[in-house]
C-alpha cells in the first residue's frame, strides 16, 4: 500500500522560562492509504498532541521544534495557514473526544455539516444538501431532514458523536484523526461508533488514526499501533503481535494491568510510580525508574530502535524475551 | 437465608419531579418525571462485594445516594444490619452514617483544596471521636500508610498529588470512621489503567484485611468482573439481573447483559467479531419508559409477551433475570 502519512522524527514542545519543555520527542512512523493505526498511551504520555500537530492544531504555546510531516508529498511540520487550509477538512478530518464541545451549539447540525461543502466548494451549491443528507445516512444518523435542522443539544451523546464524524467525512478526507473518539459514550453506544468507524474505512478506503488509552478499543479496530510512554514512541506492532508478543517492559506492564475476564481474582499488577514529569525526564529510558527489567544501561542514553520479529520494533535494552511466560494472557 | 444480610434494599422506588412549564401548571397537567429506580431489591452479605452496573441514566448512581441515605427514597426499604434507616431517628441516623461511607468519582472535587491532606484526614475521626484526640495524629499516620501513601502526604494539599494518590486519600477518609460498607461511586474511572489497576488492588487488599463489605458501581464491566463476587445489572431504572458475577458473566440470563457483554472491546484481536452486530438504538428516555420490559425496544428477541411487565424469574445458583425469557436464555449457549 502506498503511505499516505510519514511523520519524521517529530519534536514538540512549549516555551517555559528561560528553555522549552519537550512534550513529543523524536516520533516517527508512517500510516499507509486505508490503513488503521493505533496510538496508545496514557494520560499525558503525548498521544493527543501528536495527532494534533498533525493538522496543526496544537493548543496553546506548543510547537513543532523539529521533524517533518509528510501528508500526500507536502510537508505539514513547515506548511502556513494558507497551504493548510485546503488540507484541513478535505484531505484530512478529525474528530475528538467530547462531540458536544466540538459542534457549535448555536448552529444547526446540518449547517454545521454542510459548511466545509461550501468552505471546500466540494460540490456545487445545489447539491449541497444532497451530500450533507447522504453523509448523516452513511453514519447511521436516523431521519436526517428532522436531525439536520435540530441543534446538538437536542442530539443523544451517540448521535452527537455521529454528527461530528459526519462533518469529518463530509468532504470524503483520505485520513481521519480520532482522539478518544469513544471515551465519552456508554459501552453499546462505543460499539456501534466502533463499528461505524470500521464499516466507513473499509467502504470508503480511508486511512484512520485512532488515539486512545484503551487497549480493547485498538484491539478491535486497528491494523498497527504504536504505544507512547513519556513523549516517545517506545514500540510499534501489528496488532496481533502486540498482544500476543509485546516486547517492551512498558507494554508488557500495560497489558498486564488492565483486568481481563480470563484473570479475573488474579491480582492485577500495576506499574508502580508514575510517568516522570516532561520537564524532569531521566537521562536515558524514561521508563527506567518504575521498569522490572532495569540495569545500568538503560540510564545512560535513550535506546535505539531495535527491528523486532513479528514486525514492527521497540526501543528497550532489555527487552522481555519472545516466548517467555508473559504473565498476561 | 440463615444470617442477616448487612444491607438489604427491598421493592425502593425513587422519581424525580421535572420542572413543569408555567402553561402546563396553569393547564393542570400533571408533572412529569424521571424514574431512577423502580422497585429495586437486592441484599449484600457481610464482607460481599456487589457490583452495580449499567450505563449512564441507568439509576445506578441514584442508588448508591439511596443506600447511603443522601436522597430519600419514595417508598420501599433500605435496612442496615436489620435496621430500617428511613425510620432512625437523628441520633441514630448519625451512627449508621458512620457504619456506611462513600468514595467518590472524582477525588479532586471531593476534597477541600485549601485543606492539608492530614486535617482532611482528622476530622471525620476528631468528628466521631474514633481515637482519644491525644493519638489522631498517629490515627492518620496509620490511614495514609493502609492506602500506600507516605506520611509526608498528611502535610500536602489536593492540588500537590497525582490522580491516583487522591484517590488513596478520598478511600483513606472513607476508612477514617471505621465503616462497615463501602459504596464507591466509580470511584475508578478518572484513572489510567496502570494506576486504575494500583487502586483496584488496594481496595481488593482492604476488603480482604478489614472485612468490608462493599457497594461498588460502575460501568466497567472489567472492573467489576475483576473486584466483585456478585453483581447486578440495571437498565432504565429497574434491576435486570442478579447473580454470581462469574457465573451471570460466563451465562448471562438477560439479553440486555449479553449486549452490554458482547459490547466490551477486549483486548484481545482474535476476539474482533465481538462488536460485528452491536446493540442496535439508544436507552429510552427515563420520563417515558417502555411499558412492560424496559429493554423490549431494543432487544433482539422482543415479542409480543414483552409488552407486559416480565416476572422475576429464579434461577439456578443464587440468581435471577426480569426477562419472560430468562430460562431458554441462560441454557442457550452461544
Amino acid at each position: 500500500m502506498a503511505e499516505l502519512l510519514t511523520v519524521e522524527h517529530l519534536g514538540i514542545g512549549i516555551p517555559r522560562g528561560e528553555g522549552t519543555v519537550a512534550l513529543v520527542e523524536d516520533v516517527s512512523f508512517t500510516v499507509r492509504a486505508g490503513e488503521a493505526y493505533g496510538i496508545v498511551g496514557e494520560s499525558g504520555c503525548g498521544k493527543s498532541t501528536t495527532i494534533r500537530a498533525i493538522i496543526r492544531l496544537l493548543a496553546g504555546r506548543a510547537r513543532i521544534t523539529q521533524g517533518a510531516i509528510r501528508f500526500e508529498g507536502a510537508d505539514l511540520a513547515n506548511a502556513d495557514e494558507a497551504r493548510l487550509r485546503p488540507l484541513r477538512g478535505a484531505g484530512i478530518g478529525m474528530i475528538f473526544q467530547d462531540p458536544l464541545t466540538a459542534l457549535n451549539p448555536v448552529m444547526t447540525v446540518g449547517a454545521q455539516i454542510a459548511e466545509g461543502l461550501r468552505y471546500h466548494g466540494t460540490v456545487p451549491p445545489s447539491e449541497r444538501r444532497a451530500r450533507m443528507l447522504e453523509v448523516m445516512r452513511l453514519v447511521g444518523l436516523p431521519d436526517p431532514a428532522r436531525i439536520a435542522a435540530a441543534f446538538p443539544h437536542e442530539l443523544s451523546g451517540g448521535q452527537r458523536q455521529r454528527a461530528a464524524i459526519a462533518i469529518a467525512l463530509v468532504c470524503s478526507p483520505r485520513l481521519l484523526l480520532a482522539d478518544e473518539p469513544t471515551t465519552a459514550l456508554d459501552v453499546t453506544i462505543q460499539a456501534q461508533i466502533l463499528k461505524l468507524l470500521s464499516d466507513l474505512r473499509s467502504r470508503l478506503g480511508m486511512a484512520l488514526i485512532l488515539v486512545t488509552h484503551d487497549l480493547g478499543v485498538v484491539a478491535q479496530t486497528c491494523d498497527r499501533v504504536a504505544v507512547m510512554y513519556s513523549g516517545r514512541i517506545v514500540e510499534e506492532a501489528p496488532i496481533a503481535r502486540i498482544f500476543a508478543a509485546p516486547r517492551h517492559p512498558y507494554t508488557v506492564a500495560l497489558l498486564n494491568s488492565i483486568p481481563r475476564g480470563t484473570r479475573a481474582n488474579h491480582p492485577l499488577h500495576p506499574i508502580a510510580g508514575m510517568p516522570p514529569d516532561p520537564a524532569q525526564r531521566p537521562t536515558g529510558c524514561s521508563f527506567a525508574p518504575r521498569c522490572p527489567n532495569k540495569q545500568a544501561d538503560c540510564e545512560r542514553a535513550f535506546p535505539a530502535w531495535t527491528i523486532a520479529a513479528g514486525g514492527g520494533g521497540f526501543a528497550c535494552y532489555h527487552p522481555a524475551t519472545v516466548g517467555a511466560d508473559l504473565a498476561h494472557g | 437465608m440463615a444470617e442477616q444480610p448487612l444491607l438489604a434494599v427491598e421493592a425502593l422506588n425513587k422519581n424525580f419531579p421535572l420542572r413543569r412549564s408555567l402553561v402546563a401548571g396553569l393547564m393542570g397537567r400533571p408533572h412529569r418525571r424521571v424514574q431512577a429506580a423502580k422497585s429495586v431489591s437486592f441484599a449484600i452479605g457481610r464482607g460481599e462485594s456487589f457490583g452495580l452496573v449499567g450505563e449512564s441514566g441507568c439509576g445506578k448512581t441514584t442508588l448508591g445516594r439511596l443506600v447511603l441515605g443522601l436522597l430519600p427514597a419514595d417508598d420501599g426499604a433500605i435496612l442496615f444490619e436489620g435496621q430500617d434507616i428511613a425510620k432512625t431517628d437523628p441520633a441514630g441516623r448519625r451512627a449508621l452514617r458512620r457504619q456506611m461511607q462513600m468514595v467518590f468519582q472524582d477525588p479532586y472535587s471531593s476534597l477541600n483544596p485549601r485543606i492539608r491532606i492530614g486535617s482532611a484526614l482528622a476530622e471525620p475521626i476528631r468528628l466521631h471521636g474514633i481515637v482519644p484526640r491525644a493519638e489522631v495524629q498517629a490515627e492518620v499516620a496509620r490511614l495514609l500508610e493502609r492506602v500506600g501513601l507516605p506520611a509526608s502526604a498528611a502535610t500536602r494539599y489536593p492540588s500537590e498529588l497525582s490522580g491516583g494518590q487522591r484517590q488513596r486519600v478520598g478511600i483513606a477518609r472513607a476508612l477514617s470512621v471505621r465503616p462497615k460498607l463501602l459504596v464507591a461511586d466509580e470511584a475508578v474511572s478518572g484513572l489510567d489503567v496502570s494506576v486504575r489497576a494500583q487502586v483496584l488492588n488496594l481496595l481488593s487488599d482492604l476488603r480482604r484485611d478489614l472485612g468490608l463489605t462493599l457497594l461498588f458501581i460502575s460501568h466497567d464491566l472489567g472492573v467489576i468482573e475483576y473486584l466483585c463476587e456478585t453483581v447486578g445489572v440495571m437498565y432504565l431504572g429497574t434491576m435486570v439481573e442478579y447473580g454470581p458475577t462469574a457465573a451471570v458473566f460466563a451465562r448471562p440470563a438477560h439479553p440486555y447483559t449479553r449486549a452490554l457483554l458482547a459490547s466490551i472491546p477486549r483486548a484481545d484481536p482474535s476476539a474482533s467479531a465481538a462488536h460485528d452486530t452491536p446493540l442496535g438504538g439508544e436507552p429510552p428516555s427515563p420520563v417515558n419508559p417502555p411499558s412492560g420490559c424496559p429493554f423490549r425496544t431494543r432487544c433482539p428477541a422482543a415479542q409480543a409477551l414483552c409488552e407486559t411487565p416480565p416476572p422475576r424469574v429464579t434461577l439456578p445458583g443464587g440468581r435471577w433475570a426480569a426477562c419472560h425469557f430468562a430460562t431458554e436464555f441462560v441454557q442457550d449457549v452461544r
